[in-house]
């Protein structure tokens, strides 16, 4: 224990904050107070109250690690991963404070809102809580990430949670990263104090890749505007939404047969001309396809740097991923204790439901689940928080895979337990099933996700060990390296990986037998990788079965690291429930570790002993005749 | 000996299972090397009832029926010549227009008398017992199987009572219940048995025959009356994928497009011709990239894409050939040079660039009026 209270040591550097100085700079710099006594009053009255901001603790942070998740693939271990990341005495205790008002004000007073507008949002905005991240003179809290997430979570108790999360993560958020100061200052406080929603237009029919994005957008004549055309779908809060985050094709650069698209985003105010509008028929979701016809837009509503789209896309779809976490976490609790409450309500003495084998066992695979996905959120966000620019790009997509799939299946398994009341659309049950639905299939679809979640395991592998794979495909020219190879994964070949890791060392010595399970896990994904790239060399990216069988591995993995890693903490230092934390820790590992082996096990014997090679062929003879294409079962043939 | 040759050809078979004429010809072979031992000369057979079939005015299904009636009515008792008879009826089957007609094969077995031809012991059997007349069937039963006319189980009743259960034909009968309706279905493109006879549904056929290599294909059918000017007032059926328009999209201007044809695309028994729009070749990428190198894999970050190359560049599509890319197909109602213009028109309102590409008409051979062609010899 001593030992994880020792790594969890944060040096306190304290740093003058660029941001107060700017911000005694703009207050010197105004012009000199004319003599009306309004005047006066106003810039007093403006002074104090920049006076009383008091600009937050600099917190530092420790230099950047190798990505964590990407390293597993090559079956290294950081250990440091297994200290379960937490915050400060006194930032937990301001949090504290914060999450009961912020409870107070989803659960009673606005509980009642359906509409998600400027009205339900000035709420938010009077307790600070869009912008999160923003600056302490911008109106926001200067959140860190894992505080972020938190608040998020609260506030996803409400029903409108969709719409929520997608005006912070992908609309303010958005402006609080990457806005110069004069877009800040001209529109940040407008969003943060909740009197206009934003909309992210990003989507687009028919677009494979950045390359042939339809909208573009060009500079005037005169150079003082942007004209923008071209057609966004899936918007959500595109109807209500005030202003609009456009990414548009500013510029193509052609390089032999590279092609390079120049991205560039945009704020644009939706009552611009040429910007029209139709909703989706989408139950309880604001979702819009917007057309933008010749839409001028100021040159200052550039955000970030023109031609930046393409970096600020990747990282934004990267915090997007991580806020899943919390939205589906607090899906999932309601799932849970909503689900409890029925149980309870619906047992008679007759029937003892609450003490049916049936239900505990489902009841116990939906805590689990949230469990695990909790963990992992705060994990990532931890880990965001305590490193310097820290690459979570497959973490953060591993969490809305992970997070988005258990909140369908827990909802699925809340539909069965319930059964034909659920049936009806106002039941709970019913609208939770379908709200679960909308996090599984927005934007990204998980199929999608997973193959990407196991290509950015593989790119890192690839570009590591390239060598290796070279020799491995091409083994009659390299037959000393080969009997090498042979002899270093005979084990791996039975099953039976060396341990080596000592990951035990680390936790808890209770969770030992689930510190080995980890530790085989990360060795049979290390061979599984490696057997994919020696048999498939670069063809790997057209294998999706295969690549959806290595995501689930180090989603498992993951999950594993996270739930290990925080039940051991909770353990140690004697929170509440720790000693179940530990029982459902050993629990998950134990699923997971079957699911890890079954795979890797699918993997090692390739597409002919599985049924991949079946699939592939019916699915041709489908799309051959265009359908369905067996015959009746009572046809003759003579 | 004879389940000898019958294994030998069976591996054959198996090396070429699509070829049903592969089958037929061995069956044939087997049929005919076991009538060489024990059968004279085919000639000796044609002692028909000349005239029987040929001098008949109408020649259509019921007359056939009627002279076959007429046949047994005449010796109801011994019913000289009956080998003879069938064999001239075989003969004529296809100006009747019955040779795909069961019944009518059923009624001339039926002409047979039942119980003479069953062998009554071992060596009999073995020897082909009336072996001018097991042979008449059989080579029946090839006509059907030439045809593709596939027995029943009543036919088998019959065979079972005329030439008992050793008999060669029966055994025969047995072979093709075996085959026939293995490849009943075989075929990759079914075509409905027997062909449609309107031109424009078998021209549907063929094109969506042809354009199948593209699932995202859509087949069209335009009006030639549609296009002001146009002389041929019939239809055209025509097929596009949106790969092809795309491909048409991004054709250099300068180049010229090619109307070729007529080509000929068979269904069963009829054929259709076909014209193609074709450009000039792109040139063909290498595939030059090294499938060993693992490293900078691209992640699709926006939707998958497959099947890609390391670096997500695009592969050629099917139409892109060497000789040419493929940019539409169709077949005309007249095959004739103003239908292929107005076939032409019809693709411009879905292709704008056509407009602007010169077109040549290389065809291959004279327009003529008639699309649909039957079969004449076989």
């Amino acid at each position: 224990m001593l030992q994880i209270m020792g790594k969890r040591c944060f040096n306190q550097v304290v740093k003058k904050r660029t941001i107060y100085k700017q911000v005694l700079n703009s207050t010197s710099t105004q012009p000199v107070a004319k003599d009306s006594e309004t005047e006066f009053n106003k810039q007093l009255k403006q002074y104090e109250e920049l006076s009383k901001i008091a600009p937050k603790r600099a917190r530092a942070k420790k230099p950047q690690r190798k990505p964590f998740a990407k390293n597993l693939f090559l079956g290294n271990f950081d250990e440091e991963i297994l200290t379960y990341p937490q915050l400060e005495k006194e930032d937990i205790d301001e949090l504290e404070t914060t999450l009961t008002q912020v409870e107070k004000l989803t659960k009673q007073e606005l509980s009642n809102y359906k509409q998600f507008d400027a009205n339900f949002l000035q709420n938010f905005g009077d307790y600070k809580l869009i912008g999160l991240q923003a600056g302490t003179f911008e109106n926001g809290r200067e959140c860190n990430i894992s505080e972020h997430t938190k608040i998020m979570e609260t506030l996803c108790h409400h029903r409108l949670r969709n719409n929520i999360i997608h005006n912070e993560q992908l609309g303010v958020q958005v402006l609080v990263k990457y806005g110069s100061d004069s877009l800040k200052k001209e529109f940040l406080g407008y969003f943060t104090s909740g009197k206009g929603i934003v909309g992210f237009c990003m989507a687009e029919d028919k677009m494979s890749n950045l390359t042939n994005m339809a909208t573009k957008a060009a500079l005037s004549a005169d150079k003082k505007e942007w004209i923008l055309s071209g057609e966004k779908i899936w918007v959500v809060n595109g109807n209500k939404s005030d202003f609009l985050i456009v990414f548009a094709m500013t510029d193509l650069v052609e390089r032999d047969e590279l092609q390079i698209p120049k991205i560039t985003a945009f704020l644009v105010n939706k009552n611009s001309p040429g910007i029209s509008s139709t909703q989706y028929d989408v139950n309880n979701l604001d979702l819009s396809k917007i057309r933008f016809d010749n839409t001028p837009v100021p040159i200052g509503n550039v955000i970030g740097v023109e031609g930046d789209g393409e970096k600020m896309i990747l990282s934004i779809m990267n915090e997007f991923r991580l806020s899943y976490g919390s939205v589906c976490t607090a899906l999932s609790k309601k799932i849970a204790n909503k689900l409890c409450d029925y149980v309870i309500e619906e047992t008679t003495d007759e029937n003892l439901l609450l003490k049916t084998d049936a239900v505990r066992d489902k009841i116990g695979q939906i805590t689990l689940n949230t469990f695990a996905m909790e963990s992992m959120t705060y994990l990532t966000a931890g880990i965001l928080d305590m490193y310097e620019n820290q690459d979570v790009e497959l973490e953060a997509a591993i969490i809305k895979y992970f997070s988005s799939q258990k909140t369908v299946e827990n909802a699925n398994i809340c539909l069965n337990l319930v059964g034909t009341p659920a049936l009806e659309e106002s039941h709970w049950c019913n609208k939770l099933h379908r709200e679960s639905l909308k996090y599984a299939t927005l934007h990204e679809t998980n199929d999608n996700l997973k193959v990407i979640i196991a290509l950015m395991g593989l790119k890192y592998v690839g570009d590591t060990i390239s060598d290796q794979i070279r020799i491995a495909r091409n083994p009659l020219f390299n037959a000393p390296e080969i009997f090498k190879r042979m002899w270093n994964i005979r084990k791996d070949i039975e099953d039976n990986p060396k341990l080596k890791l000592k990951l035990n060392e680390c936790l808890h010595p209770s969770l030992l037998m689930s510190a080995n399970n980890l530790e085989y896990c990360i060795h049979r994904l290390k061979f599984g990788s490696e057997i994919l790239l020696t048999r498939y060399g670069a063809e790997i990216m057209n294998q999706h079965i295969d690549l959806n069988r290595l995501a689930d591995c180090i989603i498992n993995i993951y999950a594993m690291t996270a739930v290990l890693g925080r039940a051991s903490r909770s353990y140690c230092i004697g929170l509440q429930h720790g000693d179940f934390e530990m029982l459902m820790a050993n629990a998950f590992c134990n699923y997971a570790k079957e699911a890890v082996q079954l795979n890797i096990k699918k993997i090692y014997e390739g597409p002919c002993q599985t049924n991949d090679e079946n699939h592939r062929v019916i699915a041709k003879r489908l799309v051959k005749f265009k359908g369905y294409f067996p015959v009746h079962p009572l046809s003759r043939n003579f | 000996m004879f389940h000898k040759m019958w294994r030998s050809y069976f591996t054959i078979l198996h090396k070429d299972r699509n070829s049903s004429k592969c089958v037929r010809n061995c069956i044939k072979h087997i049929n005919t090397s076991v009538v060489c031992l024990s059968n004279g000369k085919k000639e000796a057979k044609e002692v028909a009832p000349k005239g029987l079939f040929e001098n008949l005015q109408n020649k259509n299904r019921d007359t056939y029926i009627e002279t076959i009636k007429i046949f047994v009515n005449r010796d109801a008792i011994y019913r000289r010549g009956h080998v003879d008879f069938i064999y001239s009826a075989l003969k004529n089957m296809e100006e009747f227009g019955v040779q795909k007609d069961l019944k009518v094969y059923k009624a001339l077995i039926d002409v047979l008398p039942k119980g003479k031809f069953i062998p009554q012991n071992i060596i009999q059997a073995e020897f082909m017992h009336y072996p001018k007349q097991q042979q008449c069937i059989i080579d029946l039963l090839e006509q059907m199987e030439d045809n593709g006319v596939m027995p029943d189980y009543e036919m088998e009743d019959m065979l079972l009572n005329i030439f008992g259960k050793k008999g060669f034909p029966l055994r025969k009968f047995w072979r093709m219940m075996y085959w026939m309706p293995k490849f009943k279905n075989l075929s990759p493109w079914p075509v409905p048995n027997p062909p449609p006879d309107d031109m424009l549904d078998l021209a549907k056929l063929a094109i969506d025959r042809i354009s199948s290599i593209d699932a995202q294909s859509k087949t069209t059918i335009y009006h030639a009356n549609d296009i002001t000017d146009s002389i041929d007032h019939t239809w055209i059926v025509s097929a596009q994928s949106t790969k092809q328009k795309m491909l048409l999209q991004e054709y250099n201007e300068k180049d010229p497009v090619y109307v070729e044809g007529g080509f000929k695309v068979w269904l069963r028994s009829k054929s259709v011709n076909y014209f193609v729009l074709r450009g000039k070749p792109k040139p063909i990428k290498e595939d030059n990239e090294d499938n060993d190198n693992v490293s900078g894999l691209e992640v699709p970050y926006f939707g998958l894409k497959p099947p890609v190359k390391k670096s997500l560049s695009l592969n050629t599509s099917q139409h892109e050939q060497e000789d040419g890319i493929i940019f539409s197909v169709c077949a005309t109602g007249t095959s004739s040079k103003d239908s292929l213009l107005s076939w032409i028109r019809h693709l411009e309102k879905d292709n704008p660039k056509l407009a602007t590409i010169p077109i040549v008409f290389t065809l291959k051979q004279m327009p003529g009026d008639v699309t649909v062609t039957e079969e004449t010899d076989s």
